[in-house]
Protein backbone atom coordinates (compact mmCIF):
# COMPACT_ATOMS: atom_id res chain seq x y z
CA UNK A 1 0.00 0.00 0.00
CA UNK A 2 2.72 2.33 1.09
CA UNK A 3 4.37 1.36 -2.08
CA UNK A 4 1.70 1.96 -4.14
CA UNK A 5 1.35 5.37 -2.74
CA UNK A 6 5.28 6.61 -3.00
CA UNK A 7 5.08 5.27 -6.40
CA UNK A 8 2.28 7.00 -7.18
CA UNK A 9 4.32 10.41 -5.84
CA UNK A 10 7.34 10.00 -7.06
CA UNK A 11 5.80 9.39 -10.73
CA UNK A 12 3.72 12.42 -9.96
CA UNK A 13 7.03 14.87 -9.09
CA UNK A 14 8.68 13.74 -12.28
CA UNK A 15 5.63 15.04 -14.13
CA UNK A 16 4.97 11.43 -15.62
CA UNK A 17 1.65 10.98 -17.43
CA UNK A 18 -0.19 7.37 -17.35
CA UNK A 19 -1.89 5.29 -19.92
CA UNK A 20 -4.52 3.73 -18.63
CA UNK A 21 -3.70 0.34 -18.93
CA UNK A 22 -0.66 0.25 -17.05
CA UNK A 23 -2.64 1.30 -14.03
CA UNK A 24 -5.03 -1.16 -11.98
CA UNK A 25 -8.45 0.93 -10.59
CA UNK A 26 -6.78 0.82 -7.19
CA UNK A 27 -3.89 2.68 -8.67
CA UNK A 28 -6.12 5.17 -10.85
CA UNK A 29 -8.39 6.32 -7.77
CA UNK A 30 -5.64 6.82 -5.41
CA UNK A 31 -3.74 8.67 -8.69
CA UNK A 32 -6.71 10.85 -9.33
CA UNK A 33 -6.44 11.93 -5.41
CA UNK A 34 -3.16 12.43 -5.12
CA UNK A 35 -3.57 14.65 -8.82
CA UNK A 36 -5.99 16.84 -6.92
CA UNK A 37 -3.96 17.15 -3.98
CA UNK A 38 -0.78 18.35 -5.77
CA UNK A 39 -3.21 20.88 -7.64
CA UNK A 40 -4.19 22.26 -4.26
CA UNK A 41 -0.89 22.13 -2.90
CA UNK A 42 0.47 24.30 -5.71
CA UNK A 43 -2.11 27.19 -4.99
CA UNK A 44 -0.75 30.24 -3.78
CA UNK A 45 -2.05 30.84 -0.30
CA UNK A 46 -3.32 34.16 0.19
CA UNK A 47 -0.64 35.96 2.15
CA UNK A 48 -1.41 39.49 3.22
CA UNK A 49 2.46 41.54 2.62
CA UNK A 50 1.92 44.86 4.36
CA UNK A 51 2.10 47.63 2.40
CA UNK A 52 5.18 49.26 2.07
CA UNK A 53 7.42 46.52 3.36
CA UNK A 54 10.51 47.08 1.46
CA UNK A 55 10.26 50.64 2.55
CA UNK A 56 9.94 49.57 5.97
CA UNK A 57 12.73 47.66 6.13
CA UNK A 58 14.94 49.81 4.71
CA UNK A 59 14.40 52.91 6.70
CA UNK A 60 15.16 50.27 9.83
CA UNK A 61 18.50 49.53 8.17
CA UNK A 62 19.03 53.44 7.46
CA UNK A 63 18.53 54.58 11.32
CA UNK A 64 20.45 51.73 12.37
CA UNK A 65 23.13 52.88 9.80
CA UNK A 66 22.86 56.36 11.22
CA UNK A 67 23.26 55.52 14.58
CA UNK A 68 26.42 53.64 14.33
CA UNK A 69 27.61 56.66 11.95
CA UNK A 70 26.38 58.88 15.28
CA UNK A 71 28.28 56.92 17.54
CA UNK A 72 31.59 56.80 15.70
CA UNK A 73 31.37 60.56 14.84
CA UNK A 74 30.83 61.89 19.08
CA UNK A 75 33.39 59.38 19.73
CA UNK A 76 35.91 60.94 17.57
CA UNK A 77 34.57 64.15 18.90
CA UNK A 78 35.01 63.06 22.43
CA UNK A 79 38.81 62.13 21.74
CA UNK A 80 39.23 65.65 20.20
CA UNK A 81 37.87 67.71 22.88
CA UNK A 82 39.68 65.52 25.56
CA UNK A 83 43.43 66.16 23.65
CA UNK A 84 41.86 69.96 23.33
CA UNK A 85 41.13 70.19 27.03
CA UNK A 86 44.59 68.49 27.71
CA UNK A 87 46.32 70.76 25.43
CA UNK A 88 44.90 74.20 26.79
CA UNK A 89 46.35 74.43 30.12
CA UNK A 90 49.82 73.95 28.23
CA UNK A 91 49.37 76.87 25.75
CA UNK A 92 47.24 79.21 28.49
CA UNK A 93 50.17 78.50 31.48
CA UNK A 94 53.35 78.01 29.68
CA UNK A 95 53.95 74.75 31.66
CA UNK A 96 55.54 71.32 30.51
CA UNK A 97 53.50 68.93 28.87
CA UNK A 98 55.07 66.68 32.08
CA UNK A 99 54.01 69.02 34.62
CA UNK A 100 50.13 68.79 33.27
CA UNK A 101 50.13 65.77 32.84
CA UNK A 102 51.07 64.97 36.37
CA UNK A 103 48.13 67.25 37.55
CA UNK A 104 45.93 65.27 35.54
CA UNK A 105 46.97 61.93 36.73
CA UNK A 106 46.62 63.34 40.53
CA UNK A 107 42.83 64.23 39.31
CA UNK A 108 41.99 61.24 37.46
CA UNK A 109 39.45 60.06 39.14
CA UNK A 110 37.42 63.34 38.83
CA UNK A 111 38.09 63.21 34.91
CA UNK A 112 36.67 59.67 34.77
CA UNK A 113 33.57 60.74 36.64
CA UNK A 114 33.02 63.41 34.01
CA UNK A 115 33.82 60.94 31.30
CA UNK A 116 30.97 58.42 32.56
CA UNK A 117 28.45 61.29 33.71
CA UNK A 118 29.11 62.16 29.77
CA UNK A 119 28.55 58.47 28.66
CA UNK A 120 25.80 57.94 30.68
CA UNK A 121 23.61 60.97 29.54
CA UNK A 122 24.87 60.39 25.98
CA UNK A 123 23.83 56.51 25.95
CA UNK A 124 20.24 57.70 28.12
CA UNK A 125 19.60 59.99 25.25
CA UNK A 126 20.29 58.07 22.32
CA UNK A 127 18.05 55.36 24.40
CA UNK A 128 15.32 57.82 24.52
CA UNK A 129 15.38 58.82 21.28
CA UNK A 130 15.05 55.53 19.76
CA UNK A 131 12.50 54.52 21.63
CA UNK A 132 10.40 57.88 20.85
CA UNK A 133 11.22 56.64 17.28
CA UNK B 1 15.40 44.11 -13.30
CA UNK B 2 19.06 43.86 -12.18
CA UNK B 3 20.31 40.37 -12.31
CA UNK B 4 21.06 38.84 -9.24
CA UNK B 5 25.13 39.11 -9.13
CA UNK B 6 24.72 42.63 -10.16
CA UNK B 7 21.80 43.57 -7.11
CA UNK B 8 23.93 42.18 -4.93
CA UNK B 9 27.71 43.80 -5.30
CA UNK B 10 25.17 47.05 -5.23
CA UNK B 11 23.82 46.52 -1.95
CA UNK B 12 26.97 45.76 -0.84
CA UNK B 13 28.23 49.14 -2.02
CA UNK B 14 25.95 50.59 -0.08
CA UNK B 15 22.95 51.06 -2.54
CA UNK B 16 19.77 50.92 -0.52
CA UNK B 17 17.63 51.54 -3.72
CA UNK B 18 18.92 48.40 -4.70
CA UNK B 19 18.52 46.29 -1.32
CA UNK B 20 14.82 47.97 -1.79
CA UNK B 21 14.57 45.73 -5.24
CA UNK B 22 15.79 42.45 -3.71
CA UNK B 23 12.92 43.09 -0.48
CA UNK B 24 10.61 43.36 -3.53
CA UNK B 25 12.27 40.42 -5.26
CA UNK B 26 11.94 38.23 -2.30
CA UNK B 27 9.21 39.49 -0.16
CA UNK B 28 6.75 36.56 -1.12
CA UNK B 29 9.26 33.99 -0.60
CA UNK B 30 10.37 34.90 2.74
CA UNK B 31 6.29 35.91 3.51
CA UNK B 32 5.31 32.29 2.57
CA UNK B 33 7.89 30.37 4.47
CA UNK B 34 7.53 32.57 8.07
CA UNK B 35 3.43 32.46 7.80
CA UNK B 36 3.23 28.73 7.16
CA UNK B 37 5.53 28.18 10.16
CA UNK B 38 4.18 30.89 12.45
CA UNK B 39 0.69 30.47 14.01
CA UNK B 40 0.53 33.93 15.31
CA UNK B 41 0.06 35.95 11.96
CA UNK B 42 1.13 39.40 14.31
CA UNK B 43 4.83 38.04 14.02
CA UNK B 44 4.91 37.05 10.75
CA UNK B 45 5.80 41.08 9.77
CA UNK B 46 8.64 40.98 12.76
CA UNK B 47 10.28 37.78 11.56
CA UNK B 48 10.21 38.72 7.89
CA UNK B 49 11.37 42.21 9.00
CA UNK B 50 14.33 40.42 10.59
CA UNK B 51 14.88 38.52 8.02
CA UNK B 52 15.82 40.75 5.44
CA UNK B 53 18.03 42.86 8.24
CA UNK B 54 19.87 39.57 8.52
CA UNK B 55 20.29 39.55 4.91
CA UNK B 56 21.60 43.24 4.79
CA UNK B 57 23.87 42.10 7.63
CA UNK B 58 25.60 39.31 6.34
CA UNK B 59 25.12 39.16 2.47
CA UNK B 60 29.05 40.03 2.21
CA UNK B 61 28.95 36.22 3.33
CA UNK B 62 26.85 35.20 0.49
CA UNK B 63 29.53 33.18 -2.12
CA UNK B 64 26.85 32.70 -4.75
CA UNK B 65 27.22 29.14 -4.36
CA UNK B 66 23.63 28.48 -4.01
CA UNK B 67 20.38 30.39 -5.46
CA UNK B 68 20.32 33.72 -3.52
CA UNK B 69 16.48 32.59 -2.62
CA UNK B 70 17.96 29.09 -1.12
CA UNK B 71 20.01 31.55 0.97
CA UNK B 72 17.66 33.75 1.84
CA UNK B 73 15.13 31.07 2.51
CA UNK B 74 17.87 29.41 4.58
CA UNK B 75 18.08 32.41 7.03
CA UNK B 76 13.89 32.59 6.82
CA UNK B 77 13.37 29.28 7.87
CA UNK B 78 15.72 29.44 10.48
CA UNK B 79 14.76 32.87 11.83
CA UNK B 80 11.04 31.62 12.05
CA UNK B 81 12.35 27.80 13.83
CA UNK B 82 14.16 30.18 16.24
CA UNK B 83 11.41 32.60 16.84
CA UNK B 84 8.87 29.77 17.69
CA UNK B 85 12.07 28.29 20.14
CA UNK B 86 11.64 31.04 21.52
CA UNK B 87 8.38 31.48 22.32
CA UNK B 88 8.32 27.38 23.51
CA UNK B 89 6.34 26.79 20.58
CA UNK B 90 8.70 24.10 18.54
CA UNK B 91 7.93 20.62 18.75
CA UNK B 92 10.07 18.15 17.98
CA UNK B 93 8.84 15.76 15.07
CA UNK B 94 6.24 13.17 16.94
CA UNK B 95 7.46 9.58 16.22
CA UNK B 96 3.64 8.63 16.27
CA UNK B 97 2.68 11.25 13.84
CA UNK B 98 0.36 8.07 11.68
CA UNK B 99 -1.40 7.84 14.71
CA UNK B 100 -1.96 11.19 15.17
CA UNK B 101 -5.53 12.04 15.11
CA UNK B 102 -6.11 15.86 12.59
CA UNK B 103 -9.07 17.14 13.47
CA UNK B 104 -11.14 18.70 10.51
CA UNK B 105 -14.25 19.45 12.17
CA UNK B 106 -12.70 22.20 14.76
CA UNK B 107 -14.79 25.08 15.23
CA UNK B 108 -12.50 27.00 13.10
CA UNK B 109 -12.31 24.48 10.82
CA UNK B 110 -16.00 24.27 9.95
CA UNK B 111 -16.11 27.84 9.77
CA UNK B 112 -13.72 27.77 6.76
CA UNK B 113 -14.65 24.89 5.47
CA UNK B 114 -15.53 26.35 2.03
CA UNK B 115 -13.61 24.33 -0.05
CA UNK B 116 -10.82 22.03 -0.49
CA UNK B 117 -7.90 24.70 -0.13
CA UNK B 118 -9.34 25.82 2.96
CA UNK B 119 -9.48 22.40 3.73
CA UNK B 120 -6.00 21.38 3.05
CA UNK B 121 -4.66 24.73 4.68
CA UNK B 122 -6.57 23.55 7.92
CA UNK B 123 -4.68 20.60 8.05
CA UNK B 124 -1.38 21.49 7.53
CA UNK B 125 -1.68 23.74 9.99
CA UNK B 126 -1.96 21.55 12.12
CA UNK B 127 0.62 19.46 10.83
CA UNK B 128 4.15 19.49 12.59
CA UNK B 129 6.52 21.88 11.67
CA UNK B 130 9.04 19.81 9.97
CA UNK B 131 5.74 18.96 7.09
CA UNK B 132 4.92 22.09 6.97
CA UNK B 133 8.00 23.26 6.12
CA UNK B 134 9.11 20.72 3.28
CA UNK B 135 5.47 21.02 1.83
CA UNK B 136 5.79 24.85 1.86
CA UNK B 137 9.43 24.83 0.40
CA UNK B 138 8.67 21.92 -2.05
CA UNK B 139 5.33 22.70 -3.73
CA UNK B 140 5.30 26.76 -3.52
CA UNK B 141 8.63 27.75 -3.45
CA UNK B 142 9.33 24.94 -6.17
CA UNK B 143 13.06 24.03 -4.06
CA UNK B 144 14.34 21.07 -5.14
CA UNK B 145 15.70 18.44 -2.84
CA UNK B 146 18.88 19.16 -2.28
CA UNK B 147 18.11 22.71 -1.87
CA UNK B 148 15.21 21.62 0.99
CA UNK B 149 18.34 19.80 2.16
CA UNK B 150 20.41 23.13 2.37
CA UNK B 151 17.91 25.38 3.78
CA UNK B 152 16.56 23.37 6.89
CA UNK B 153 19.65 20.58 7.15
CA UNK B 154 17.71 17.67 7.05
CA UNK B 155 19.54 14.70 4.83
CA UNK B 156 17.67 14.75 1.21
CA UNK B 157 16.22 11.09 2.77
CA UNK B 158 14.52 12.95 5.80
CA UNK B 159 13.11 15.88 3.39
CA UNK B 160 11.58 13.26 1.45
CA UNK B 161 10.26 10.67 3.71
CA UNK B 162 8.58 13.72 5.82
CA UNK B 163 6.89 15.34 1.82
CA UNK B 164 5.84 12.03 1.42
CA UNK B 165 3.84 11.31 4.57
CA UNK B 166 2.80 14.26 4.81
CA UNK B 167 0.94 14.04 1.63
CA UNK B 168 -0.22 10.68 2.00
CA UNK B 169 -1.90 12.03 5.37
CA UNK B 170 -3.37 15.02 3.81
CA UNK B 171 -4.27 12.78 0.96
CA UNK B 172 -6.53 10.24 3.24
CA UNK B 173 -7.92 13.09 4.70
CA UNK B 174 -8.93 15.36 1.49
CA UNK B 175 -10.56 11.75 0.33
CA UNK B 176 -12.42 11.52 4.01
CA UNK B 177 -13.59 15.43 3.52
CA UNK B 178 -14.79 14.86 -0.06
CA UNK B 179 -16.94 11.56 0.55
CA UNK B 180 -18.56 13.54 3.93
CA UNK B 181 -19.17 16.50 1.16
CA UNK B 182 -20.83 13.76 -1.94
CA UNK B 183 -22.92 12.34 1.42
Amino acid sequence: MNTMNDNIQELLERGRAFTAEELSDREKEELASYKQLFAILEQEPAIQIPRHFPEKVVSKIRAKRDAKREILLNSLLAILISGFLFYLPVIITGSSIRAVAATFLAYKWIAVFIALLFMLTYFTGGILKHRKA
Amino acid sequence: MPDEYELVHKVLEGDLYSFNLLVKQYEKLVFTVAARLLSNKEDVEDVCQEVFIKVHRHLGKFMFQSKLSTWIAKIAYSSAINHLKKNRQYDEYPEDIDEKHFSGETPESLAIKKDKENYVAGLIAQMPVQYKTVLTLYHLNEFSYAEIEEITGYPEGTVKGYLFRARKLLKEMLEKYLNTEII
